[in-house]
């Protein structure tokens, strides 16, 4: 009898945390943010841009969580066990979890199957997604019970907790059961775990999100989420400033200005780790010359750039970390602006000016394709290309500009390869992890080293790094590493921008996360009285 | 603000019937004050300091700009504080293998520098007592554990390690190390630490540490300019030591240490340049009114409570003066009395100040002072809180950054970071320019403490151009980001 009352009362407390949260702030209200782009692919597991980790943020979860003061909280494991050599890791999953409901079906329970799922599918060969080199450190994942799952590292790892914040996906969530392609319906249309469901992608690409009623740590305070994509960054503001949007993701540099005068509305820094950069495919014969790589990267004035177009509000970089990451070098310097050493290293590489003056070696012209995503078509970015193929002329070599629609351009760098020269900006979570840009293992379709660099030298230090349970062990390689990069110039890395993002005082308890975004906003919430 | 300052160095000499100060065409006093506006002291202070009799207004001018990179170098020391000793305390407790043992030296080091004399002494002497570590390093800890006796009055056993202090090498360096650590303890003539300190400057190399130590002899023997020119002759970026280790395979790590103490050495160095300038520029009747006004606050800083409460009281004594200088003056002077244990008179007398005042610069001093002094302030806070609701955010920049300063000294670290964020230009976000470095260094603290490592990475990485100085303080968030990051891995495009 006691035993039945102690289940009973374990029951009550557990399925008490489902319903609306306990703070005694207020529920209601509806947050449409600006994207600037639509998304694909909204699962976890295939998406690669930030867009929609956003969104996954919001509908899905893993075992564990990392709160704002940078600890590892129990998500949908309760509690955890890692064994004294750190190679085993045993977690025990909450039993008051459900996947939110599709259409006229009752929500399932989350248990162990899914956790095994979600591993099993992500490290399937088939599967499209650049999480593998991730998670290449597991062993296996096991169930030993409907609520308990076993991690078998091949090696203990330095932070190997923090790992299992990967997203879990539901066992009867895609239509195939062994591996996910983009072509699965559940990439579009997922459920997960998480404070926000699915409700729909409107025509206009609007991706409609509703509170999941029953969200483990109580129902998210906000009703409804809206992601509203832009096609052009530069009416962002404006739909801010008229009440069309509640909050800007990332504000465009030349707005913070206006932005910062009204007082309606409070811009957040975040999202330090991040830069931009032209890459290269080496694949290219001629861009697998180093020396036409360093060419390039000092035939440009990156400084001139940033001030023109940006305002001077970034950095320019030298190497393959933002300059607020642990990882950057301090020693090493941007290339300096020298056309001179630009003419030189293509006469050094075997160039001579042809009769239009561009440069040509072997019969073949110094002419390159350069590839961007329409959506980034703010004015400061056609300017920047613009600038871009202008520095080149003066040294010789002829740039063809190309702006395509997102997928289209995502599909030409990540699957088919078919560019010389894209323009593009990653953004990275603390842990400075660059493996999958330039491992050689990282080469191939959807993969993110895209332009094909391989150095074994690289390769070695990549490897290393991620072996190693030494902290100043890998600061020394992440050194090494930039060195290096910034000698050999697969990207001419170029500078880190200003990044706030801008929200309606409405919006109140905003906690943003530097790389997620939303992790916290099952908290924030709207004051009834400003509530639409 | 500074261009208002210029404007009242000259009506203030216009106000005393003085001749206006002419700029003559080639005098690069303005030229400087354009560096000075802009933040860029390091640069300003360069182009009048090799001027040749340099007159007047140009002694005030580099007074002043001492006196603000003083104040940098002051708020950079508690912000490296913060950081260093957590990385170096992080370094020790890391595990057995690649275990540093130069950690503890500079960890026994930077507690000295923070007034942390027990926690030093434990430090050095495990140092002394590991026989790996260089005989040298053995022996400056038993200098430093001298330094620390001597803070414990134990002034004989003091002395008997400053003797006994010797190494099989780095003999130089020792004898440096023994003059500074009695520099800092007054426990010698000034004659023989002129002698050590000239003698060792003659070298043709001298190691950071080495310079650092001559910087404190210098200071101690009253001789800032050689202090100067000694600081000027090196990249105050570059470590300490180095510290190597061996790899059975693969990449060898290395790790790099800083002198903590060198940032408030810098601090005093720039003080006592301050107030030497300001002490000349007095000299001259047309100057003599903003000396006086700046000398109350490099005196204040300097400890010279009842010299810096004559200058301040001889500043409010003249009619002329422009109001809000004078409203300034008073609130100077409130926290002179503080620190002359005035505590109930000062809060008092800021309080009525914040009551009669909407002077944003004022109310700003107010609240820096508070700040300065620890003091509550409850009722200065809630009138400066009024007077930020009612106004124009962008009048208010320096105050919300005072504000964010009082909180950051009250250890509520989001509520510094809420005002000083409140304060800063977003549009030049990192620009020491547009934002008062203090601040942003203060803002780099606060975000640290919070664990938002890379706002604070970012804005050392911009003002690492102009203050090389700042590189120990990257290092060491750095080295703690790396330790205390919990991301996963990824990376995505944007």
């Amino acid at each position: 009898m006691k035993l039945i009352a102690s289940i009973a009362v374990l029951t009550l407390c557990l399925s008490a945390q489902a319903g609306p949260k306990s703070d005694g702030r207020p529920d209601g209200g509806v947050l449409n943010y600006s994207e600037y782009g639509r998304t694909a692919t909204l699962d976890p597991i295939t998406s690669n841009e930030t867009i929609s980790l956003r969104i996954t943020e919001l509908v899905f979860n893993g075992l564990v969580g990392i709160d704002e003061k940078q600890e590892i909280v129990p998500e949908l494991a309760e509690r955890w066990e890692a064994s004294k050599d750190g190679r085993v890791y045993t977690f025990t999953l909450r039993r008051d979890v459900k996947w939110h409901p599709r259409e006229g079906e009752e929500a399932r329970p989350f248990t162990a199957d899914d956790v095994v799922f979600t591993y099993n599918i992500m490290m399937h060969p088939k599967t499209i997604t650049p999480l593998k080199v991730r998670y290449e450190f597991i062993e296996k994942i096991e169930k030993t019970g409907d609520y308990t799952v076993v991690c078998t590292l091949k090696r203990p790892i330095l932070n190997a907790l923090a790992k299992f914040s990967f997203k879990i996906i539901p066992r009867h969530g895609p239509t195939n059961s062994q591996f996910l392609t983009r072509e699965d319906p559940f990439v579009r249309n997922p459920i997960g775990t998480g404070p926000y469901m699915l409700k729909t992608v409107t025509g206009d690409g609007e991706v409609v999100l509703l509170a999941n009623p029953d969200y483990f740590k109580g129902r998210a305070h906000i009703d409804k989420f809206i992601a509203k994509p832009f096609a052009d960054q530069n009416i962002m503001a404006q739909a801010l400033m008229f009440n069309a949007v509640d909050m800007i993701v990332l504000v465009n540099p030349r707005n913070l200005p206006e932005v910062q005068g009204d007082k309606r509305f409070v811009l957040q820094p975040y999202n330090a780790l991040s830069y931009s950069f032209f890459g290269y495919n080496v694949r290219n014969p001629l861009l697998a010359d180093r020396r036409v790589r360093e060419a390039i990267a000092v035939a440009v004035n990156r400084q001139e750039m940033l001030d023109s177009f940006f305002n001077g509000q970034g950095t320019v970089i030298s190497g393959p970390f933002a300059p607020g990451s642990w990882a950057y070098n301090l020693d090493v310097k941007p290339l300096p602006f020298s056309p001179e050493r630009a003419r030189a290293l293509l006469a050094e590489a075997g160039f001579k000016p042809g009769a239009d003056g561009i440069m040509e070696k072997g019969g073949q012209r110094l002419a390159l394709s350069l590839k961007v995503p329409i959506e980034k078509e703010s004015e400061a970015v056609k300017r920047v290309v613009l600038a871009f193929q202008n520095y080149l002329k003066s040294v010789g070599a002829a740039i063809k500009v190309e702006f395509k629609e997102w997928q289209a351009w995502k599909e030409d760098v990540f699957l088919e390869h078919n560019f010389d020269i894209v323009f593009a900006s990653w953004v990275f979570d603390d842990s400075a992890d660059i493996s999958s840009l330039f491992h050689s293992a990282e080469i191939g379709s959807w993969k993110n080293n895209f332009g094909g660099y391989s150095n074994p030298e690289v390769d070695g230090l990549i490897v290393e790094s991620k072996l190693t349970l030494d902290h100043e062990k890998r600061r020394t390689i992440n050194r090494k590493l930039h060195a290096i990069l910034a000698e050999e110039q697969p990207y001419a890395f170029l500078w880190t921008l200003t990044n706030y993002s801008a929200y309606h005082r409405k919006l109140r308890r905003v906690q943003i996360h530097p790389y997620k975004f939303f992790s916290f906003a099952d908290e924030w919430f709207i004051p009834a009285s400003e509530q639409k | 603000m500074t261009r208002r300052l210029a404007w009242f160095v000259i009506a203030l000499a216009l106000g005393l019937g003085a001749s206006a100060a002419a700029w003559g065409a080639d005098d690069p006093v303005p030229a400087a004050m354009k560096l000075y506006e802009k933040r860029r002291y390091e640069q300003a202070a360069r182009m009048l300091e090799g001027v040749k009799d340099i007159a007047p207004q140009g002694q005030l001018v580099l007074g002043m700009i001492y006196l603000r990179n003083a104040d940098l170098h002051e708020v950079l020391a508690r912000t490296a504080a913060a950081a260093e000793l957590d990385y170096l305390d992080k370094l020790l407790k890391t595990s057995a293998e690649g275990h540093s043992r130069y950690a503890r030296l500079y960890l026994a080091e930077a507690l000295l520098a923070r007034g942390n004399a027990r926690e030093a002494a434990r430090h050095f002497e495990q140092v002394r007592a590991d026989p790996a570590i260089e005989s040298r390093y053995r022996a400056i800890a038993s200098i430093g554990l001298g330094s620390v006796l001597w803070t414990q009055r134990d002034a004989a056993r003091a002395r008997g390690l400053w003797s006994a202090a010797a190494g099989a090498d780095g003999a130089a360096e020792i004898v440096l190390a023994r003059a500074a650590a009695q520099a800092g303890a007054r426990a010698v003539d000034v004659q023989s630490l002129r002698r050590v300190a000239d003698g060792a400057g003659n070298a043709r190399e001298l190691s950071p540490r080495a310079r650092r130590y001559l910087i404190e002899i210098y200071l101690a023997a009253g001789a800032p300019d050689k202090a100067l020119a000694v600081a000027q002759a090196a990249d105050l970026g570059t470590a300490s030591y180095v510290e190597g280790f061996k790899a059975a395979k693969g990449t060898a790590k290395s790790i790099s240490f800083y002198d903590l103490a060198l940032l408030t050495d810098l601090a005093q160095l720039y003080r006592q340049l301050a107030r030497r300038q300001l002490e000349q520029a007095a000299a001259d009747a047309r100057m003599k009114p903003s000396a006086e006004y700046y000398l109350a606050e490099a005196l204040n800083a300097l400890g010279s409570n009842d010299e810096a409460l004559a200058f301040v009281q001889a500043f409010l004594a003249r009619p002329q003066a422009p109001a809000q200088y004078r409203e300034r003056a008073r609130a100077r002077q409130a926290l002179i009395a503080h620190r002359q244990g005035r505590g109930a008179e000062a809060e008092s007398a800021w309080t009525a100040m914040a009551e009669t005042s909407s002077d944003p610069e004022v109310l700003a001093d107010i609240v820096l002072g508070c700040a300065d002094a620890q003091a509550q302030c409850a009722k200065v806070l809630a009138r400066v809180a009024q007077v930020i609701e009612a106004g124009d955010a962008r009048r208010y920049r320096r105050l919300n950054f005072a504000l964010g300063s009082y909180h950051l000294r009250k250890k509520d670290y989001a509520r510094a970071i809420a005002f000083m964020e409140a304060g800063r230009d977003k549009s030049n976000k990192n620009k020491i320019e547009a934002n008062d470095p203090e601040m942003l260094a203060g803002l780099a603290e606060a975000y640290y403490r919070i664990k938002k490592f890379s706002e604070g990475l970012e804005i050392f990485f911009e003002m690492s151009h102009e203050f090389p100085v700042v590189r120990q303080i990257q290092e060491a968030v750095q080295g703690v980001y790396s330790m205390e990051q919990r991301s996963a891995g990824d990376v995505r495009i944007l």
